[in-house]
């Protein structure tokens, strides 16, 4: 019963923060009737991502600039940590990335996760006014990365592609690493307010 | 109006006055016969609400729904209004077309 709960006031969050509160209520209380009447979990988690991405994609419509300027914002600030990471742990005499182990990977995963969670910080705080629009289109434009890179990769040095570990790694921090960390910055503060109907 | 808009515009009017989220979309999905997300569903009646077309009240919390309120939208008279438009322009646009009845002249 309180897991249940728990997972109730998680899609709230997740929803009050993309949808606004009026809509993300009203919705949430209709998933858990439908839930309690026999609707599975899964079911329940589906509608939740995909009220989610419907609203984000209404944003993201409505306010185009707030997107590009969302894109914009969140790669300068990705480019700018990742840039002072780099010179930091190279003077800390971490190794050249062809001599990357597991320990390496995990400090480097670990890292980014942080400055990521930094960047949507960044964008969220930036656009407070279309917070969803922005911090949705960098989100995008995030995982749109890896369909670009892995073939300029593949191109540039096909021997990175001789072993499985990296390029799994890659993939899941760009394909869930990314995405989780962009949203807990992203929408870390204040929700959005809405006046009562 | 899309398609969508319009159904969703029929289902609360069909519903009556129990019409919130999961009856719109049971309605859309019974005489449609097409799956409805209810985040869709709620987008749409956002979008209908700014637009004037239906307007909403906030019913008594429930235990059912983790102690929250339903929310209970009603087609607006502007709302009628332009779904009696869509329909007689369908209606227009049907009458006459030879490819409808069969491909006679």
């Amino acid at each position: 019963m309180k897991a249940q709960h728990r997972t109730q006031l998680m899609a709230e969050w997740l929803l009050n923060r993309v949808a606004g509160g009026n809509t993300s209520e009203s919705l949430v209380g209709d998933l858990v009737e439908e839930h309690h009447r026999g609707r599975s979990s899964l079911w329940f988690w589906t509608q939740v991502l995909a009220a989610m991405v419907i609203a984000a994609g209404h944003e993201i419509r409505a306010h185009r600039l707030a997107a590009i300027s969302g894109i914009v914002t969140g790669f300068a600030s990705l480019w700018c940590f990742a840039v002072i990471a780099t010179r930091l742990l190279t003077s800390a005499g971490f190794p050249h990335a062809v001599n990357w182990r597991w320990p390496h990977m995990l400090v480097l995963f670990v890292i980014g996760f942080t400055y990521t969670i930094l960047s949507g910080w960044i964008v969220g705080s930036v656009h407070r006014t279309h917070r969803t629009t922005a911090v949705f289109s960098f989100l995008a434009s995030v995982l749109i990365v890896p369909v670009l890179e892995l073939p300029l990769l593949y191109w540039l040095n096909r021997s990175v592609f001789s072993s499985l570990a990296p390029i799994s790694l890659m993939l899941i921090a760009t394909v869930i690493g990314a995405p989780v960390a962009i949203l807990i910055g992203g929408f870390s503060d204040r929700p959005r307010v809405q006046k009562p109907v | 109006m899309t398609d969508f808009e319009i159904m969703i515009l029929l289902a609360i009017l069909r519903v009556g006055d129990e019409a919130y989220g999961v009856p719109i979309a049971r309605e859309i999905e019974k005489t449609a016969g097409r799956t409805v997300l209810l985040g869709a569903v709620y987008a749409v009646l956002a979008r209908l609400d700014a637009m004037g077309l239906v307007a909403s009240t906030v019913g008594d919390p429930t235990p059912q729904r983790g102690g929250r309120a339903k929310r209970f939208f009603r087609v607006t008279r502007a709302g009628l209004r332009a779904v009696l438009d869509t329909q007689r322009a369908l209606i227009a646009l049907w009458t006459n077309v030879p490819a409808l009845e069969g491909g006679r002249r």
